[in-house]
């Protein structure tokens, strides 16, 4: 009666652990090579995944993954309106996530911190007009206050750059500035936007409010001036393509300027040193391997004796290639969780140490196990062919 | 005087003594061979020879015949580097002759495979040996576990008749020791108590005492006598005449010739070795060189 499959596994498994905790220093050594390859490829894809992510993070911040729609020019030179159905089209487009529209302004407009400043002294600020949510768009941070909303956007309100800010001299909300001999209670000021560097010297208010403000110049401000386009990081010249044809159905000519070299930059890190983190721990495997080999050999020669024994207690040659085999897979086994832990450790501290979000390829983690038990069952098979072609007089005559 | 036609105990070398001194072969196994339903075990012109470094083979074991009948008790004794050990590799189907036929239980173990002869040392024949071989990481519960690993038997049971055995040996207070723990002759009973927790037909025990002090000795002999009043076989390999005088049948072996012993009286014989040796009849020396020169050619 051949034996059931769940009593022979549970016998191989345990006829391995033996072997394997029998001489629990030698077991460290030899799976150390092991630890340390899968460690290797752990900590290191996840330095980099962390890495990544926090250039990632940087470079979004940066205005990686941010375009900027403006109206195109004709052959003769001539400036071609955006279409007003552009923003809702461009939002309807898969890889966009928010889009923020700013018409033009007035032109010749100055802006003080009051009527007693000279008006040749005009501190080179411009001035925006912008529909609600817009500067969330850009992806703007505020120092001070909030933004211009559905609730004020009829309001004499303004919401200041960071330079514009110091430059108008302005600390906090609640101040005031005169923006073309109009007061504007400030109600926000914006951290530095390095992604949108033109609006950290602006003044931006309300598109309600400057319509209804300069009734002669409605139609003027009513037209599209910029619209900042935040997308998914996709590929950037698919993306601008597809804005750009979103952005005037008709075929006219349209400006999309995207942050490309940020863009290819953010592309490039994404496998350089994932790469790395494997080549090391492809070799380090492969050394662990060779040390699990090394070892197994010298455990067989060892332990002839035992090996004559369970021969003389009915194991075939069959079940003596196994127990060896599955001893080295449970040897590199014990190995690899080992360097999952020292791996997701060291790759843990240094994301902590460097304040970098802590990142890990988690679907890579059972991958470079299963990778280092195969690399133990190799490792196992020669000498455990050896084991096996043992005869048990031999075996045993040679304790 | 084909040794097939006579499968007990019949044939070379010592059919023509057994003519010679008048004895019976029922008085000197002490056990009805002449009923083949007993035989357990049964060599037929077995031989055994290594090939040395030089190419040339050397014979260890001349041609044997020779019968074990369920329920003997057999030693066989003889200098070292007789071949003592070989012939209980062949008996204990560890090893392959170089001629002739093993049968157990009338089924030519020659003609088995390497997998089916391990079933049947699996589930029938028990070892024990004078380094005791039991792993030194595990209780002694689980070396006996051990002896039952290569059968079909759930976990749970080999437990279970593990521990019957150590009891029966007198260990059941030592389960959970460790061979380092144990003394020398409590080592070599979790090494019987692994031979005999499988219920053997037979049990092989080479030199099981000689690695132990002459009252352990004594005692670990003792127990492989109870050990195989259960039903099987011993056959004891031993250089020690004291061991080899408790045995019913004894036999010599020395330079590869097996010889069959009578008399009580072992330890007064002249010969070196200490231990009592027939002459051999002509015709078996004739057989035995011719074998020898055959494999020399």
């Amino acid at each position: 009666m051949p034996k059931p499959l769940r009593t022979r596994i549970a016998d191989l498994l345990h006829s391995a652990w033996i072997g394997a905790t029998g001489r629990v220093s030698r077991t460290v050594l030899a799976s150390l090579g092991i630890a340390l390859g899968v460690a290797a490829y752990v900590a290191l894809s996840g330095i980099a995944a962390s890495n990544q992510a926090a250039l990632l993070d940087r470079l979004d911040a940066l205005g990686a993954n941010l375009q900027v729609v403006t109206p195109g020019q004709d052959a003769a030179r001539q400036t071609i309106p955006l279409p007003d159905y552009a923003p809702e089209t461009i939002a309807r487009q898969s890889d966009v996530e928010q889009v923020g529209v700013f018409t033009t302004p007035p032109e010749k407009i100055q802006i003080f911190k009051n009527q007693l400043v000279p008006a040749s002294n005009g501190n080179a600020l411009a001035l925006n007009i912008t529909a609600p949510g817009a500067l969330d768009a850009i992806g703007a941070a505020y120092a001070h206050g909030h933004g211009i909303d559905r609730n004020n956007e009829h309001l004499p309100v303004a919401v200041l750059g960071s330079e514009a800010a110091w430059r108008l001299g302005v600390t906090d909300v609640g101040d005031r500035v005169l923006i073309d001999n109009e007061w504007y209670g400030v109600i926000g000021i914006l951290d530095p936007l390095p992604q949108a560097a033109t609006f950290n010297t602006s003044a931006i208010i309300g598109r309600a409010w400057a319509i209804a403000h300069y009734p002669d110049q409605a139609a003027s401000i009513a037209k599209i001036n910029a619209i900042y386009v935040r997308t998914t990081s996709g590929d950037a010249e698919t993306l601008r393509r597809t804005i750009a044809h979103a952005a005037n159905l008709t075929g006219g000519n349209v400006s999309v300027t995207a942050s490309a070299d940020l863009s290819k930059a953010r592309n490039a890190t994404n496998d350089s040193l994932t790469t790395l983190g494997l080549m090391i721990g492809v070799i380090a495997l492969a050394v662990g391997g060779m040390s699990i080999a090394n070892m197994m050999i010298v455990t067989i020669m060892e332990r002839r004796g035992e090996i004559g024994l369970r021969r003389a207690l009915g194991a075939t040659p069959g079940n003596i290639r196994m127990q060896f085999v599955t001893e080295a897979a449970m040897l590199s086994a014990l190995g690899g969780l080992a360097g999952i832990l020292i791996g997701t450790g060291t790759a843990g501290g240094v994301a902590f140490a460097a304040g970098q979000p802590f990142v890990l390829d988690w679907v890579g983690l059972p991958l470079a196990w299963g990778v280092a038990v195969t690399v133990g069952i190799l490792a196992g098979l020669y000498p455990a062919s050896r084991a096996a072609r043992l005869t048990p007089t031999e075996a045993l005559r040679s304790e | 005087m084909s040794p097939l036609g006579q499968p007990m105990v019949g044939g070379s070398p010592w059919q023509g003594e057994s003519e010679q001194t008048g004895d019976g072969f029922l008085s000197l196994r002490g056990v009805n061979v002449s009923d083949p339903a007993d035989a357990l075990l049964t060599l037929e012109n077995v031989t055994k020879a290594f090939a040395g470094k030089d190419g040339t083979m050397t014979q260890i074991l001349h041609p044997t015949t020779l019968t074990i009948g369920r329920d003997e008790r057999i030693a066989i004794v003889g200098p070292s580097g007789s071949g003592k050990s070989t012939l209980l590799s062949l008996l204990g189907t560890l090893d392959m002759p170089t001629s002739g036929i093993v049968r157990y239980d009338g089924d030519d173990v020659t003609a088995m495979s390497e997998h089916r002869r391990s079933d049947l040392r699996a589930a029938r024949i028990g070892f024990v040996f004078q380094q005791f071989h039991l792993i030194a990481s595990v209780s002694a519960l689980e070396n006996v576990m051990i002896g039952l690993q290569y059968t079909a038997l759930p976990r749970a049971e080999r437990r279970d008749r593990a521990a019957t055995a150590l009891e029966q040996v007198g260990l059941g207070h030592r389960l959970r020791h460790r061979p380092s723990q144990l003394s020398g002759g409590e080592q070599q009973r979790v090494a019987i108590a692994r031979a005999l927790v499988k219920q053997p037909d037979i049990i092989f025990a080479d030199e099981p005492t000689g690695a132990l002090d002459t009252d352990t000795g004594h005692t670990i002999l003792n127990l492989l006598f109870d050990a195989a009043d259960s039903g099987a076989s011993l056959v004891v390999v031993t250089h020690d005449p004291n061991v080899a005088a408790r045995f019913p049948r004894r036999l010599h072996i020395r330079d590869g010739m097996v010889r069959e012993m009578t008399g009580e009286t072992t330890t007064e014989s002249p010969q070196s070795d200490g231990i009592g040796q027939l002459p051999l009849t002509e015709d078996a020396e004739r057989t035995a060189t011719t074998r020898e020169e055959d494999n020399h050619a």
